[in-house]
């Protein structure tokens, strides 16, 4: 058994073990000529980004204005994008219900500078819009009372 | 030895394992919330020269479900009259009837502001109002009623039966309650004539009383929007006797005014028609004297 453990651990170890690489077979010796040789290095980077979309947000009553608008930015950072692409990201909402009374709703819409929102693109890291939530005035005064929740989805795409 | 090797390679693969770490909200969703208040406050800013009441129930604040429609009622003080009622700034004088204003669904707090001015004024005597009220034609028993301009107060009796002495012509407000709450309001003027009959003018009840009775017997109906309808009226007649009948002034004391005098043109009946026809009798008879002197003369 002890045997079969420290094979199995052995095995594990070797698995896990760097093995060390070697030059291709470019080799100068003393009958080089010339004496040089090349070596290609190739750096891959993998295209990388992180997209921060806004934490959730709490509407208060009534509010048409300033006080609509999402809690955080949507954001893009630490982006690398190879060259002629992009990050496109675009939003779905589900419209507030009272989860006591489902069939109580309020739609809602998403909006980036007064207008209505369907997606962005970014190219570089850094870029953000803020986005707000559009209630329309007549849902307001319509509404029976309760808790409302909804939410917004994010798709991101690289493209 | 083999033991240590052991204990080594299993340190060694436990830190060499890579646990995965997941992003806090990886479904990309945010969560957006709202809470709809059940509740909605109406606050009286302003009031001046008048009381409110909201469901029947007095108060400068009022609390009421979201999306109920309350009922409003202003009663102006005594000799006042609404002129103005804004809601949220927003005039609704137009739709106020008999003192009442049914608000629509309410969906946020509301402010009120509410102005009044001096009632037209009226000249005359004072007459007993008394009478029944009635619901769905069943007199009402132990409702309070306050009459005003000066605050007369009276309980109705068994039958419905309600008296009021000593009432000056002029503008009132009569409020029905109900274990304190309003059950039904009349703003109404009382005014002389010829005979007693039932008015309305300019959207207040007008109560005409036969000046030649000592007063105006009514029947009350309270409806179910809280409005006190005058139903009917009919004369008190003077009593026979040369007394002064109870609860009316005598007619020697004059008429109380709290403004300037207005004029007023004698009518058929009055008291100044047969002095003019003495006075015209008295013209007529000199001159016949001096006609017929000249004609002896002659």
């Amino acid at each position: 058994m002890k045997k079969l453990a420290s094979f199995v651990l052995a095995l594990a170890m070797a698995a896990v073990c760097a093995a060390p690489a070697m030059a291709d077979n470019n080799q100068i010796t003393q009958e080089s000529d010339p004496k040089s040789c090349d070596t290609t290095v190739t750096f891959t980077i993998a295209p990388s980004y992180t997209v921060t979309i806004p934490a959730a947000t709490d509407i208060p009553f009534n509010s048409t204005g300033a006080d609509t608008n999402l809690k955080g930015t949507l954001r893009l950072d630490a982006a690398q994008l190879e060259l002629n692409h992009k990050i496109t990201v675009s939003a779905a909402v589900t419209p507030l219900h009272d989860s006591a009374k489902p069939a109580h709703t309020i739609p809602f819409t998403l909006r980036k500078d007064g207008a209505e929102f369907t997606s962005v693109e970014f190219t570089k890291a850094g870029e953000e819009v803020q986005l707000s939530v559009h209630i329309d005035e007549n849902a307001w005064k319509t509404v029976p009372a309760g808790k409302y929740e909804g939410s917004v989805t994010f798709e991101i795409r690289y493209q | 030895m083999k033991k240590l090797a052991g204990l080594l390679c299993a340190l060694a693969l436990v830190f060499g394992f890579c646990l995965p770490v997941f992003a806090d909200n990886n479904d990309n969703t945010a969560k957006i919330t709202t809470t709809v208040p059940s509740t909605h406050t109406i606050t009286v800013a302003q009031a001046d020269g008048a009381a409110v009441f909201c469901n029947g129930q007095p108060g400068t604040a009022f609390t009421v479900e979201r999306l109920s429609q309350p009922q409003l009622l202003v009663r102006p003080d005594s000799g006042r009259v609404l002129t103005r009622l804004l809601v949220n700034g927003a005039d609704v004088t137009g739709s106020v009837q008999g003192g009442y204003y049914t608000l629509p669904a309410v969906y946020e707090d509301l402010t009120l502001q509410i102005e009044t001015g001096a009632a037209a004024p009226v000249y005359g005597d004072r007459y007993i109002v008394q009478g029944k009220v009635t619901r769905n034609g069943a007199p009402v028993s132990g409702v309070t009623l306050e009459l005003r301009s000066t605050l007369k107060t009276c309980v109705t009796g068994s039958d419905g039966s309600f008296r009021f002495d000593d009432v000056e012509t002029g503008h009132h407000t009569m409020t029905a309650l109900e274990n304190g709450k309003v059950v039904g309001y009349m703003a109404f003027y009382l005014t002389e004539d010829v005979t007693t009959y039932l008015s309305v003018s300019g959207g207040a009840q007008v109560i005409y009383v036969d000046k030649s009775g000592i007063g105006v017997d009514l029947v009350l109906q309270l409806e179910d929007n809280g409005l006190l309808t005058p139903l009917q009226a009919s004369t008190i007649p003077a009593p026979v006797s040369a007394q002064t009948p109870a609860g009316k002034t005598p007619p020697t004391t004059p008429p109380a005014q709290t403004t300037a005098p207005t004029f007023r043109i004698p009518q058929t009946g009055d008291a100044a028609r047969p002095a003019l026809l003495l006075v015209l009798a008295l013209c007529s008879a000199v001159l016949f004297v001096v006609l017929w002197r000249k004609k002896g003369k002659k």
